[in-house]
């Protein structure tokens, strides 16, 4: 391997520096993944988030629909979340236990499969727990992998576990998912809240004030929220916008849900759910849309949208719906969109 | 998967793996840890599966590589902005490597190399790249200049600010308590190991098989 450059032109370096970039450098390269193995991550990660987003990743559901005092127009929902800092304390689970039993392995063969576990699961560090079971040593290798990681743990110990089996070394994975007490911004807990509001004998301004009233409860308090009385039904109508800047934290995706209830029962119908991102570039502003109504589903990009006009904007969010099978109408004032469904 | 985007992968991995280990070990260069630079690199390789259309020769894809890498640093750079606000405990944990019979020279060498990733982590990211690839990857001023977009002056200035930061850091820190975390205690706020120590744990061995058959 080349030496290090020993210092930059017209610089000197400590010793301590200069062993330690050394150090790095042999360090950094030992045992890393074999290309086929990142390729896997990469798939599998890719092919979660596809799903993450398709399953309804950030959802406001919204059903006015099938009731003789209620309108056979639907709401058009957007909702994202702004980053909120006000700290609570909640129970979420910050990551998983992963626990891969072996037998009848020698010394190096349990060193080889320690490494292994702990280079696929980007570990820490691994524990060894030596146990007799019926008078033969058995071996736990134990590993902690935070959620934070976005790595499908029971999946990738579980497949590790098959594959040692398939070769001769008996190999059992369990995965336990480890629940913590922490402090998060309102933001964080409010990902997995359902805003559930009963219309019950409630006027429109009774119903949007609770609305209002439930978010509020939940740290949002910026929600446009509107409930009027429309052609012998009701509209219902909620909308939170957020930004992102590229490069910037992205706020994380949320599952807020609004759910109403008649009777008990959740009121359904062919609800539009729509998911708006405005991401700034320096190469300017992209709008992208995720719409989905009765099951089908599209992702519309529109590339520079800062330098396009309401009409143009509009007529580009038409026609990619229509492509989609999606039956909804389009409005674009001043750069804000409104997509109602026909139904 | 469609055949399009399978032949994509096929012709991303006939390019990549000429250099792929080089990659992996620059990535891990720029980042506090493996696993953090294997994350990069994974998300470098990403990133050029989906811009694989715009690479115009296939003979320019190493340099081509090498600057999404540098791009997808900066925007991790930027995106974990919040955890310089962490306190220096949170945000550079002390690992401890479990214990090793043969920890001697390859401890102080794991310590060192994270040493000065601590220390390089506190660079902006151009004058950590500046340094990680005319230092460790020994490449020219010109090939770095050429990675980052920049003119000559402007990676010797990079360098120079880059060496002079770290030589502060290391004046004011010297030896640090993580360096000497080799041989035990735990990691603050990791889970507790609740191993019987063997001395047993060691890293370079490849995994032994049975059978010569590989799935």
């Amino acid at each position: 391997m080349a030496n290090l450059h020993s210092s930059a032109p017209g610089e000197e370096s400590t010793p301590d520096l200069t062993n330690d970039l050394r150090a790095l450098r042999d360090e950094s390269a030992r045992d890393p993944l074999s290309l086929a193995q990142h390729v896997v991550t990469i798939r599998t990660r890719r092919l979660q988030a596809a799903q993450a987003r398709r399953a309804g990743f950030m959802v406001i559901k919204e059903s006015v629909k099938s009731r003789p005092w209620l309108a056979s127009g639907v709401a058009v929902v957007v909702l994202a979340v702004a980053m909120l800092i006000i700290p609570i304390s909640y129970t979420r689970t910050t990551g998983q236990q992963v626990a891969l039993k072996l037998v009848g392995l020698s010394d190096s063969q349990l060193r080889a499969v320690a490494a292994q576990l702990k280079a696929l699961l980007h570990s820490d560090h691994v524990a060894l727990l030596t146990m007799s079971e019926s008078g033969a040593p058995s071996y736990v290798l134990e590993t902690f992998v935070p959620s934070a990681s976005g790595l499908n743990a029971a999946m990738i110990a579980q497949a590790f576990a098959k594959s040692l089996s398939d070769r001769g070394y008996p190999a059992t994975a369990v995965t336990t998912p480890v629940r913590e007490r922490v402090s998060g911004s309102v933001y964080a807990y409010a990902k997995d809240l359902v805003i559930q509001v009963s219309t019950d004998g409630k006027t429109s301004a009774q119903i949007e004030a609770e609305i209002r009233q439930r978010l509020a409860e939940a740290g949002i308090t910026d929600a446009q929220v509107s409930v009027t009385d429309e052609g012998g039904g009701r509209k219902v109508k909620l909308s939170v916008q957020r930004t992102a800047q590229a490069g910037q934290p992205q706020p994380p995706e949320s599952n807020i849900s609004l759910q109403l209830t008649k009777d008990g029962k959740p009121i359904t119908g062919p609800g539009l759910m729509v998911e708006i991102k405005r991401t700034h570039t320096a190469s300017g502003m992209t709008l992208t849309l995720d719409v989905t109504q009765a099951g089908k589903t599209t992702t519309i990009d529109v590339p520079h949208a800062d330098t396009m006009t309401d009409a143009q904007i509009k007529a580009e969010v038409e026609a990619r719906l229509r492509q989609a099978g999606i039956d909804a109408r389009v409005s674009v004032t001043n750069g804000q969109i409104g997509i109602e469904s026909n139904h | 998967m469609e055949p399009l985007a399978e032949n994509r992968w096929t012709k991303l991995i006939a390019l990549l793996e000429p250099f792929h280990e080089q990659a992996v070990a620059t990535s891990r260069r720029l980042c506090r840890s493996s696993a953090e630079g294997d994350d990069l690199y994974q998300e470098t390789v990403l990133r050029a599966y989906e811009k694989l259309h715009t690479l115009r020769e296939e003979s320019r894809f190493r340099s081509w590589f090498y600057a999404t890498l540098l791009n997808r640093h900066r925007t991790r750079m930027r995106r974990s902005f919040w955890r310089r606000l962490l306190p220096w405990e949170q945000a550079f944990p002390n690992g401890a490597e479990p214990a090793d019979r043969n920890s001697g020279d390859r401890a102080e060498e794991i310590m060192r190399a994270r040493r000065v990733a601590r220390a390089l982590a506190t660079l902006p990211a151009v004058q950590r790249e500046a340094v990680v690839l005319f230092e460790i990857e020994c490449l020219s001023i010109e090939s770095v200049a050429s990675l980052q977009g920049a003119s000559i002056p402007a990676v010797k200035s990079r360098l120079a600010r880059g060496r002079s930061k770290l030589r502060s850091w290391y004046e004011r820190h010297g030896d640090v308590p993580g360096v000497n975390a080799a041989r035990g205690g735990s990691t603050p706020g990791a889970r507790p190991a609740r191993a019987i120590d063997t001395g047993m744990m060691h890293e370079s061995l490849a995994i032994p098989v049975k059978e010569s058959s590989h799935g």
